[in-house]
């Protein structure tokens, strides 16, 4: 395993700029998702660091070797940077059986028969697929396609493997045994893996540090905690997890207490969170998690009143949706009291993201 | 519970569809040729085995045979290669204006084969444009190259047959998707390797059926061998079956003819089945998924070289015919020098005035409309029978309809002169234009069957059963809901039988009776007897016609495919 340094990374088509100035370090060993919406860049990204595009500018470092530089004209072909590499539709060739699926790269380095036989067994056996070997792919199941394309990619111990939405073709149930196991594997084998999602609680179970992007660039880079609870912009307090955002000027700073003056008049008490740090007399959005708010019967001098509209059991907690002076807004509670539509209640904020808007 | 109902509930009338459908099918796509078959061994009424006897033993008959078989492998031999190279090159790499040459390349399919043949006697027959051309150039004292013989045959029949294999190759490159090969490439193999681990076993398939397709098309052609080998005494079966049903005087030439047939049908057959048999297994059942797409190979230093090869292909083999048709026809006497005041429109003006091809353009067209839209109501009612289970038995209708296209065109000739030369129930269409448009029903058949039957597949059930729900029944559901959905497919069925239709000549020459001639047959016969200039104008009418068809079809598609695109999200 080693690391892999990418600077600057750029890459143009015509006039688009699908990844903009990208630089990251992922450490030896490390598990590094890119998670961001589709069109972000992260696919164009992965498959520059796989070599199957060249970089507009900007340099790639596997280990202590150039991958790519544009600088000093660097281009190394993907079948020559040992990287093992996982795709959305998992690409097992049809016409190969398990084993000669996954023996593929040792076949190719040449490795002698007996290592080759005990490497490809021991990979089958870590993925559970010892007894399949002479099976074709087209008579295995999805989850199962995609063991073989796991094992094709650790088979021959690369420095670093590459996932492309591994788990987006199996069904909710599989694809979280299979994010289990396979942050099992890459704890046992201390794999450095790079991992391209756009599920959000994917990229949150298994990763270390997650990358989040938006439009070709970095928004921001954190452990699953910390891009959750300090997003430190709009666009990551907005992508992660479920919100409602109110959008006024700053009428009140008094520790993190924070009055928001919607353009209807309405006057917002909020509490801010530690990420945020608004000033007052500036237009702001503040970001809302559903789970940041709560309703009572009572009101007091920190809520607003509201009106239910709708309110849907979820098992866990209750979904409600109320009408306020400023909107529509929606409010996840675990509370025993139940409300019916129509009701009065009042609405408290107990945590929001409030950002600067941009002009 | 719904077996049980379904069988308790076999009233008579399902009793009553089967036997009319069955009977109908039966007496249209198999009796012709089982009648064929048994003909073949029958001499005076009676089992004979004199007319394979006759073909064993004379040498004619054995060397068309070989004839025919050595074609059909050197055609195969260079077509599909040929494909695989374009198709890779056109899909795969960065070549220049790969969307054109993706097109450009498709032309010749287009063109009908007879036609072709024509076009290539003008450019390397013996007052061919190019033997000009050479034999004034080095002051030879007789012409370069000779388009007559097994030689041209093979030239001609390589280029009619290798855009089928470009299309189903150069679809499957790139239905294959990158991942296949990025795959390998990431596990350290480099691109020769890619090519020959992961690329050609994954295209197998489609090598194989294609290669099939162009080995039973080349042998079961007529008119290229006609017009170029004959000349060159190069004789392969299809055009031993003509002379033995249209010229030699030979007592038993219906039977030798029929015997020759049934040989035929056995080599296409076993093609078929060597084929079914490298494929046998479904292990490459497609796995499909979302496919990023590739950044295209760079031919680095060949890419210029190669992307002129392509265009000189091109320009040769496509443009070249359709020129040199164009300029036969425009000349106003063969051997003068093309300048403005040599031509001439005279030629058109002949062929417009002669009465046999205002009759055979009166014939053809309309043939051409009446037989696809029969078989398109036709295929429209099995495949809706068949969809809901109202026939018996219903799997083996479209087994039926198919087998006329695995058979040769001149065998189904045959087996329909056969098959009507009699009066059956007192009535003889044999030299009436009906035997004509019986063979083209069951010859073309499968086009619309097969449109049809995809299109409808594209269309849940569950559309149709909201309207049964909704109290509609079975015809009025047809009616409302599927027939309007299956326009595309309807008209696209269509027009894939009106355009072979319209110019057929294998089947035609063998059954048209004076006063019934076809396109085909009348621009064939001016060809074969020399008429060179206005049969420059007669092909180049037909290839106009063929190929702006061709273009309003494309256009149509398109059409289609968008309003398709717009409906799939209206009811996303």
């Amino acid at each position: 395993m080693a690391e892999i340094a990418i600077s600057h990374l750029r890459k143009i088509y015509g006039t688009f700029t699908a990844v903009d100035d990208f630089t990251l370090n992922i450490a030896d060993g490390e598990f590094v998702s890119i998670l961001g919406p589709s069109g972000c860049g992260k696919t164009t990204l992965l498959r520059s660091i796989a070599g199957f595009f060249s970089v507009s500018s900007g340099e790639i470092r596997i280990g202590n070797a150039f991958a790519a530089s544009s600088e000093s004209r660097i281009h190394v072909p993907p079948e020559e940077r040992n990287l093992g590499m996982v795709f959305q539709s998992y690409a097992v060739w049809p016409h190969m059986n398990v084993f000669d699926n996954v023996a593929y790269p040792l076949r190719i380095r040449k490795e002698p028969a007996a290592a080759l036989r005990e490497k490809v067994g021991s990979v089958l056996d870590l993925l559970k697929l010892t007894g399949s070997e002479e099976k074709y792919p087209s008579m295995m199941s999805g989850g199962q396609q995609q063991r073989i394309a796991l094992g094709r990619a650790l088979v021959m111990n690369p420095d670093a493997l590459l996932l492309d939405e591994p788990l987006s073709n199996l069904d909710s149930k599989l694809r979280e045994q299979m994010r289990f196991e396979l942050k099992e594997i890459q704890r046992k084998l201390k794999l450095t893996i790079l991992y391209v999602t756009h599920d959000q609680e994917e990229a949150m179970a298994v990763s270390d540090r997650i990358v989040l992007m938006n439009e070709g660039r970095i928004r921001q880079v954190d452990n699953p905690r910390d891009l959750y609870c300090r997003p430190k912009n709009l666009f990551s307090a907005c992508f992660l997890g479920r919100s409602n955002k109110i959008n006024g000027i700053v009428s009140a700073v008094s520790g993190n207490r924070v009055s928001l003056t919607t353009s209807f008049g309405a006057e917002v008490p909020l509490l801010a969170a530690q990420s945020s740090a608004p000033e007052e007399g500036v237009s702001a959005t503040a970001v809302i998690r559903y789970e940041n708010a709560e309703l009572s019967a009572l009101g007091s001098d920190d809520t607003v009143p509201a009106c239910v509209v709708v309110g849907t059991y979820l098992g866990c907690y209750f979904l409600y949706e109320v009408e306020t002076s400023f909107g529509e807004f929606v409010v996840h509670t675990d509370s025993s009291v139940t409300y019916h539509p129509g009701d009065e209640v009042f609405l408290r904020f107990t945590e929001a993201f409030i950002f600067k808007d941009e002009d | 519970m719904y077996l049980k109902s379904s069988f308790l509930s076999r009233d008579s009338r399902k009793i009553g569809i089967t036997v009319l459908v069955y009977g109908v099918l039966l007496i249209l796509f198999i009796y012709p040729i089982l009648h064929l078959v048994t003909a073949a061994f029958t001499r005076d009424g009676a089992f004979s085995c004199g007319n394979m006897l006759e073909i064993v033993g004379n040498e004619s008959n054995l060397r068309a045979l070989k004839n025919s078989l050595v074609l059909g492998i050197a055609v195969t031999a260079i077509a599909v290669p040929l494909a695989l190279v374009f198709s890779w090159l056109v899909v795969r790499t960065d070549l220049h204006a790969r969307r054109f040459f993706r097109t450009a390349l498709v032309v010749p399919f287009f063109i009908p084969p007879f036609i072709m043949a024509f076009a290539w006697t003008r450019l390397l027959g013996n007052a061919g444009y190019v033997n000009v051309f050479l034999q004034n150039l080095f002051q030879l004292d007789s012409p370069l190259f000779s388009i007559y013989g097994a030689g041209g045959v093979i030239l001609v029949s390589v280029i009619y047959t290798y855009p089928y294999s470009f299309i189903v190759l150069s679809r499957s490159i790139e239905n294959m998707g990158a991942h296949l090969e990025e795959a390998a490439l990431i596990s350290g193999a480099g691109k020769g390797r890619v090519l020959r681990d992961i690329v050609l076993p994954v295209l197998l398939p489609s090598v194989a059926s294609s290669a099939m397709i162009v080995f039973v098309t080349t042998i079961s052609m007529f008119g290229i061998p006609a017009l170029l080998g004959t000349p060159g005494r190069f004789i392969v079966v299809t055009t031993r079956i003509y002379g033995y049903i249209g010229g030699f005087r030979d007592p038993n030439g219906i039977g030798i003819a029929t015997g020759l047939s049934l040989l035929l049908l056995v080599i296409a057959g076993m093609a078929q089945s060597v084929q079914a048999l490298m494929t046998r297994f479904d292990r490459y059942s497609t796995i499909t998924g979302k496919s990023a797409p590739m950044e295209p190979v760079r031919l680095g230093p060949f890419r210029l070289p190669l992307t002129i090869l392509v265009a000189l292909f091109v320009l040769m083999v496509v443009f070249g015919p359709l020129a040199a048709i164009l300029v036969t026809s425009l000349t106003r006497a063969l051997g003068l020098p093309l300048s403005p005041e040599n031509m001439t429109l005279a030629h058109y003006r002949t062929l417009a005035g002669m009465g046999l091809v205002q009759r055979s353009f009166r014939n053809s067209l309309g043939l051409a409309v009446i037989v696809p839209s029969l078989i398109t109501l036709a295929a429209v009612l099995l495949v809706y029978l068949r969809r809901n289970k109202r026939v018996y038995g219903h799997q083996f209708i479209d087994h039926i309809v198919s087998l006329p296209y695995a058979v040769p065109g001149i065998v189904i000739g045959v087996a329909m002169i056969l098959s009507w030369i009699h009066p059956v129930l007192g009535v003889s269409i044999y030299n009436t234009i009906w035997i004509l448009a019986l063979a083209y029903i069951v010859r073309f058949m499968i086009f619309p069957m097969r449109t049809i039957d995809a299109s409808w597949k594209q269309i849940d059930s569950s559309l149709e059963e909201a309207a049964r729900i909704s109290g509609r029944k079975n015809f009025g559901v047809l009616r409302d809901i599927s027939m309007p959905l299956l326009r595309s497919g309807i008209s696209s069925g269509w027009l894939l039988a009106f355009m072979p239709a319209l110019t057929e000549l294998t089947l035609s020459i063998l059954l048209y009776s004076p006063g019934n001639e076809t396109i085909g047959v009348t621009a064939f016969n001016v060809m074969e007897e020399g008429l060179v200039p206005v049969a420059g104008a007669y092909a180049m009418a037909i290839v106009m016609i063929v190929l702006i068809l061709q273009m309003l079809h494309g256009r149509f598609f398109e059409m289609n495919r968008m309003n398709k695109n717009r409906k799939k999200r209206n009811y996303g």
